[in-house]
């Protein structure tokens, strides 16, 4: 039976309550709110209690978070839990106004340091990226992401996908479906859009039919 | 499958949601009414009524039927159908020309259409087993009233022209008849008249009796009195008509009489041509018929009938409910298919982990935090601290990443 104080862990559990934490920027702000500390011991607690390593973030709709959420949660599990965080990029088409997860890592969270103001020798967050080496063609790539992460996962506690929207089904993207159904369990982000009942029956039809394995929501209010 | 019922306090709560909506809808709805009202052209209507009694089909003093039947329903037939015979094409047309009603050229379709259109607006319906209502609609109240008075003065004049016609073709088959029997009227000498004379004169004695009978029970000016003082005085005319003159053709006939009256047929035919004349010189005068009687007049009409700006407006606050109605509707249904992330993590059978904060929302306090009211002192000043750090984050960099969070 699942106990309300495994998936919602009160704020004073979590390290930087009474800590500074470490690191400058909006992101490093934002991590040490206490909403998203609460939503990050949701998460932590899950990953934890299922042995979670994959973790793929999903959305019906673009411009919904994903990448927002993968970045604050990967900074958050980094500089905050000291652990070490891989987050790809399966998004390889974004939309004006989209987050740039490659952006992102390579302003802020390259040399992201430890919690007692020490840095690491290893990098406490790892990005890549399809694209980035000139890879295979996504159609291929699709499929061959899983066995890729299976080398390499045990160098990292966590790893966070990045995908495209379930809606954006082309052939110029990595198929989002593909990818969580080689992670072990998929996040789903929900916006103001996304929120309706016939949305969300199309989601929960999508998961249903690819077994793809959901361990929990989160939602948007800032999503389009 | 689930059964929602919604209660009267729902109900209540929707409505005082949404009251702003139905009202502006409602206003402006009748507005509308009442705007459409003024802008439509204006109709006027006036109407009359005419009485046609049952007697119309008798011929007086002989009890016999015009029309060959006594029955409610078919005399109310025929008299529509003198209404429909009097409202002739050639009618239409000399009213239309009259009220300039006319704009395209005779014999075309348009022109056809536009004296149909002047057509509907007159309409007649008995209102009661001989009341009849005449009533005319018109663009100005002068036009409906001459519309509706010319309409009346034509039905009443093929009233008048169809009965005299038919009881002059009732006299001529009878005036046939007596000639058929094998007299010779013009052969015969002056003599007879007085026999013919005679009939008349035992008539006016019997009607003289009971005139006196009447006069001892009503007065003089009670209608049954005057009726009869007025047949009387027929009666009288015919008498002294039939006794000067020796020629023509009833001279001729009263002339015949005595050889007629060897035959009881010839008696009652002679009898009968009388009454006839008697009838047709009574009824001589179109504005003072005995069976037509017209109850009320055309009368100019001071107000418009159409468009009435009351029922416009009435009308218009309805499809104001029944908008105002719909569009709740509308946004009850969108309402009710939204979801909150909570519904939405249970109908996912999920975890809901939380909302996302917005960039911009670390600069003020959370609402939990302000729910927290069990916060020890330490934590409240852990709170200040962590806040007044935030405070000296850059706000331009806060603005963009709050955008940038989707």
């Amino acid at each position: 039976m699942r106990h309300k104080s495994d998936v919602t862990p009160s704020p004073d559990s979590l390290p930087s309550q009474n800590s500074h934490a470490p690191g400058s920027g909006p992101f490093f702000d934002y991590i040490r709110y206490s909403e998203f500390k609460r939503l990050l011991g949701g998460l932590i607690a899950i990953v934890d209690r299922d042995q979670l390593k994959v973790v793929t973030v999903l959305s019906e709709f673009p411009q919904e978070g994903k990448t927002f959420f993968v970045a604050a949660t990967a900074l958050g599990y980094a500089a905050l839990l000291g652990k070490r965080v891989l987050v790809v990029n399966t998004s390889l088409v974004t939309k004006e106004g989209s987050l740039s997860l490659k952006r992102i890592y390579h302003e802020q969270f390259q040399n992201v340091p430890l919690l007692d103001g020490r840095t690491s020798a290893a990098r406490m967050i790892d990005f890549i990226s399809p694209l980035a080496n000139d890879g295979p063609e996504p159609a291929i790539t699709d499929f061959q992401i899983g066995s890729s992460l299976n080398m390499i996962k045990a160098n990292y506690d966590l790893i966070l996908i990045d995908t495209c929207a379930l809606s954006l089904s082309n052939k110029k993207n990595i198929d989002p479906v593909v990818i969580a159904r080689n992670s072990d369990a998929s996040v789903l982000v929900t916006s103001e859009r996304s929120l309706n009942r016939e949305s969300i029956q199309s989601i929960k039809a999508q998961l249903s039919q690819w077994k793809i394995r959901l361990a929990g929501s989160v939602h948007n209010s800032v999503g389009k | 499958m689930n059964e929602e019922i919604v209660s009267l306090q729902e109900l209540l709560a929707i409505a005082k949601k949404h009251w702003a909506k139905a009202v502006v809808c409602v206003c402006v709805c009748a507005a509308l009414g009442v705007g459409v009202s003024q802008v439509l052209p204006k109709k006027f209507k006036s109407t009359a009524l005419l009485n046609v009694q049952a007697t119309y089909f008798d011929v007086p003093l002989l009890g016999e039927s015009i029309v060959g039947s006594k029955e409610g329903t078919e005399m109310q037939s025929q008299k529509l159908a003198l209404f429909r015979l009097a409202l002739t094409d050639e009618f239409w047309e000399q009213e239309g020309e009259k009220f300039g009603v006319f704009k395209f050229p005779k014999g075309t379709s348009e022109h056809m259409i536009e004296r149909d259109a002047l057509k509907k607006g007159v309409d007649y319906f008995p209102a009661s087993s001989t009341t009849f209502q005449i009533s005319a609609t018109g663009n100005t109240a002068d036009m409906a009233m001459l519309l509706a008075m010319d309409v009346l003065d034509q039905v009443v004049t093929t009233f008048f022209n169809e009965r005299r016609k038919s009881l002059m073709a009732y006299r001529d088959s009878l005036r046939k008849q007596v000639e058929t029997l094998g007299v010779s009227i013009s052969a015969q000498a002056a003599p007879g008249a007085s026999a013919g004379s005679q009939v008349l004169k035992e008539e006016l004695r019997a009607l003289l009796s009971k005139l006196s009978a009447l006069e001892a029970q009503f007065s003089s000016s009670h209608p049954t009195v005057a009726a009869m003082k007025q047949k009387e005085a027929a009666l009288r005319q015919m008498i002294a008509k039939a006794g000067n003159e020796a020629s023509g053709q009833d001279a001729g006939l009263l002339a015949a009489a005595p050889h007629l009256k060897k035959s009881e047929a010839g008696e009652e035919l002679l009898k009968k041509i009388r009454y006839l004349d008697i009838t047709l010189s009574l009824e001589g005068d179109k504005n003072d018929l005995p069976y037509l009687e017209i109850i009320e007049r055309p009368i100019r009409p001071m107000a418009r009938f159409f468009p009435k700006t009351i029922n416009f407006m009435v009308g218009g606050l309805l499809m104001g409910f029944v908008l105002s109605g719909m569009i709740i509707g509308f946004f009850e249904f969108k309402r009710a298919s939204a979801m909150t992330p909570q519904m939405a993590a249970q109908l996912l059978e999920t975890t809901f982990l939380g909302g996302l904060p917005t960039m911009l929302s670390v600069n003020r306090p959370a609402p939990s935090m302000d729910r927290s009211a069990d916060l020890d002192e330490a934590s409240e000043e852990s709170e200040e601290e962590s806040d007044d750090d935030l405070s000296d984050v850059d706000q331009g960099a806060n603005d963009k990443a709050g955008t940038a969070q989707s």
